[in-house]
């Protein structure tokens, strides 16, 4: 049972160390004596460093083994690697994520509210022989400006 | 609406970059039938605008946003979006990007012109409820997505 276990957990935490979401140069990091090599003692540092901990272990080793067997079979382990990823990922990764997240909503409720002014603007007539300014409505006429395009 | 109320508010098209060019992101199929692409130049711009205005019968002034595209960016336009703009400068009615706010902006619109032309007086802005958020005229519930160019097509036909 432990033979199974030890390999894939290795695995997946070699797969973490490696993948970007660790942050910058995790090999660099790692080796703190900057020898060029991760000895032992490094990595276990390492790691204890970036998992907080055994907590995460545990819980990664029970989010792995869904049926509770005590054992990560193939599927399981495949199956549950999106988990394993999440809770390997850094907080500032999360935060990162949301703060993007948050910017893209922003993008699409962009824009003018009712009661804002209308910003001006000059603009050529399609025929090219007039050009509409638009501050030159204000106290005669209310305009509609649909924007659009063929496609 | 532009036949109902030209003479009570001035309108105007404004031709902007494509939102369904044949060799943009997301082309759509009759876009590559007519051979509409991203523009390249003012030039390109104005004859696809024209070729809009030919082919749906517009009679609605048009205006081309320079190949900066600033007016376009000044009022988030892209793809498409409706607006009303009150004598004082002030929007009336500023609906949401895209299909699905471009319905209820016209709606809006036409409610406005329609209050507007029959009292003479322009509707009030609405004001700030408690949170001190501005109600906004022209946004209600999304409606179901249509190509803009349907939906502005049948409205343009139906209301003249």
């Amino acid at each position: 049972m432990l033979n199974k276990v030890i390999p894939i957990l290795i695995t997946v935490l070699l797969i973490a160390i490696c993948s970007p979401a660790w942050g910058q140069g995790g090999f660099g990091e790692a080796d703190s004596n900057s020898d060029g090599k991760i000895d032992a003692k490094e990595l276990k540092k390492y790691v204890a460093n970036k998992l907080d901990g055994f907590d995460k272990i545990d819980a990664m080793f029970r989010a792995l083994d869904k049926d509770g067997d005590t054992g990560i079979s193939e599927d399981e382990f495949e199956d549950r690697m999106e988990v394993v990823r999440s809770l390997m990922r850094s907080r500032t990764d999360n935060a990162k994520r949301q703060q993007r997240r948050r910017r893209s909503q922003s993008q699409r409720d962009s824009g003018l509210k009712v009661g804002q002014e209308a910003p001006t603007f000059k603009l050529k007539s399609l025929d090219g022989k007039s050009e509409t300014d638009l501050a030159s409505f204000k106290g005669k006429k209310p305009v509609i400006l649909i924007f659009g395009s063929y496609s | 609406m532009y036949q109902d109320y030209k003479d009570v508010a001035e309108f105007r098209m404004v031709y902007i970059n494509e939102a369904h060019a044949a060799d943009g992101r997301r082309p759509v199929n009759y876009a590559k039938e007519k051979g509409i692409t991203e523009h390249d130049n003012y030039d390109e711009r104005c004859t696809t605008a024209q070729m809009l205005l030919d082919d749906e019968s517009l009679t609605i002034p048009c205006l081309i946003d320079g190949m900066d595209n600033k007016v376009n960016q000044a009022y988030s336009a892209w793809p498409d979006r409706i607006f009303l703009v009150r004598t004082d400068g002030r929007l009336a009615v500023a609906a949401e990007r895209g299909p699905w706010g471009f319905k209820p902006g016209l709606e809006a619109s036409i409610q406005w012109l329609e209050s507007f032309s029959e009292s003479g007086k322009e509707p009030e802005l609405p004001q700030k409820n408690a949170k001190g958020d501005q109600t906004d005229e022209g946004s209600d519930q999304p409606e179901r997505r249509r190509r803009r160019n349907q939906s502005n097509r049948n409205d343009q036909k139906k209301s003249g």
